[in-house]
């Protein structure tokens, strides 16, 4: 198969027939270049959208009832950290075993909604703080309202995840509360 | 000047494989993704990838196990009655019954043996979502991974 130009050939000689008498048949020359353009284009086209729907994974945890072993975090400097997201903004408390009462009530901030969204900004900001604080912290209790969306838990866990901090001029990302706890507003 | 006669076969077959790669690539993932109405994932900045799993998928009108419809929802609220509990009992007797089956076929120790895969319509009700996990958690999947769109 060949693209372009038109080729002929004489297989039996110059009398038009080949060695068993039969007439020759002129080869057929396809012109490839418009298969050519469109498979290109769907090609190019596929790898774009191979590239934008790519799904990926948040994981969570729900809460298990285990005589054995506890969420709340048991040595001075690990706290868990409770984030309660409501209409009215986000609720951040800590929880821990090692700390006393007075120091773990001094971290908690309620964080009203800005311009009518929940404030993800100011949240990352409080809780890069008790990270600072409190090193060895990993896990955040996440007990969302009814009535709010999945959208917003999985936002509120993307901004507890991690922080961009400057460390002498240069931009590093560092973890916050990436394991998180999915619960339920006891009523 | 004699015209120059390109052989394109050899290109031709190259263009067709990746072609058809692509295209079975791109149907697959569209199939779990977008193939349902009512499923739209929220995006995350998340980098963890997925393999597969027991997947529990919420749309703005059911609640499907593997591409099996266990309950119904109407108005962002499940309309299939809470077991005092607060389980929804069709989907806890489909995760149960996937649960046992796997421990049958001698899966029930491996490392992801409790983990679930849940794709969410983004716009559904926490409550919802809070619902599936608890009783998911009832039935042994008590590690969850939520499926976003990477943004």
């Amino acid at each position: 198969m060949s693209g372009g130009g038109v080729e002929t050939e004489d297989e039996g000689g110059s009398s038009g027939s080949n060695v068993f008498g039969e007439e020759v048949v002129a080869p057929v020359a396809l012109n490839l270049t418009a298969l050519m353009d469109i498979l290109s284009n769907l090609l190019f086209f596929l790898l774009a959208c191979f590239g934008t729907t790519i799904v990926m994974g948040i994981n969570a945890t729900v809460p298990v009832q285990s005589p054995d072993k506890s969420n709340v975090a048991d040595t001075k400097q690990s706290v868990t950290a409770g984030v309660s997201l409501g209409k009215d903004g986000f609720d951040v408390s800590i929880v821990g075993a090692a700390q006393s009462q007075d120091e773990l009530d001094r971290w908690r901030r309620k964080i009203p909604p800005r311009d009518g969204s929940p404030d993800y900004g100011a949240l990352k900001a409080h809780l890069l703080l008790i990270k600072q604080t409190y090193p060895r912290s990993d896990t955040m209790i996440l007990t969302p309202e009814p009535g709010l969306t999945y959208e917003g838990m999985v936002n509120t866990m993307d901004a507890a995840r991690e922080s961009e901090v400057v460390v002498s001029g240069v931009s590093r990302s560092v973890a916050l509360f990436p394991t998180v706890v999915v619960s339920t507003v006891i009523r | 000047m004699a015209s120059v006669a390109l052989n394109l076969t050899a290109l031709m077959d190259i263009l067709s494989n990746l072609l058809f790669f692509l295209l079975a690539s791109y149907t697959a993932q569209s199939v779990e993704v977008e193939g349902q109405s009512g499923l739209k994932l929220p995006s995350s900045t998340s980098q963890l990838t997925l393999t597969p799993q027991v997947t529990i998928t919420v749309t703005a009108s059911h609640i499907d196990v593997g591409g099996v419809a266990v309950a119904n929802i109407q108005q962002g609220t499940i309309v299939e009655p809470l077991d005092k509990d607060g389980k929804v009992g069709p989907l806890f007797e489909r995760l149960r019954s996937l649960k046992a089956s796997r421990e049958a076929a001698g899966r029930g120790d491996l490392a992801d043996a409790a983990l679930i895969l849940v794709l969410a319509d983004k716009g559904t009700d926490s409550q919802t979502i809070t619902r599936v996990l608890k009783t998911a958690g009832f039935a042994g999947f008590y590690n969850v991974r939520f499926g976003v769109i990477a943004r």
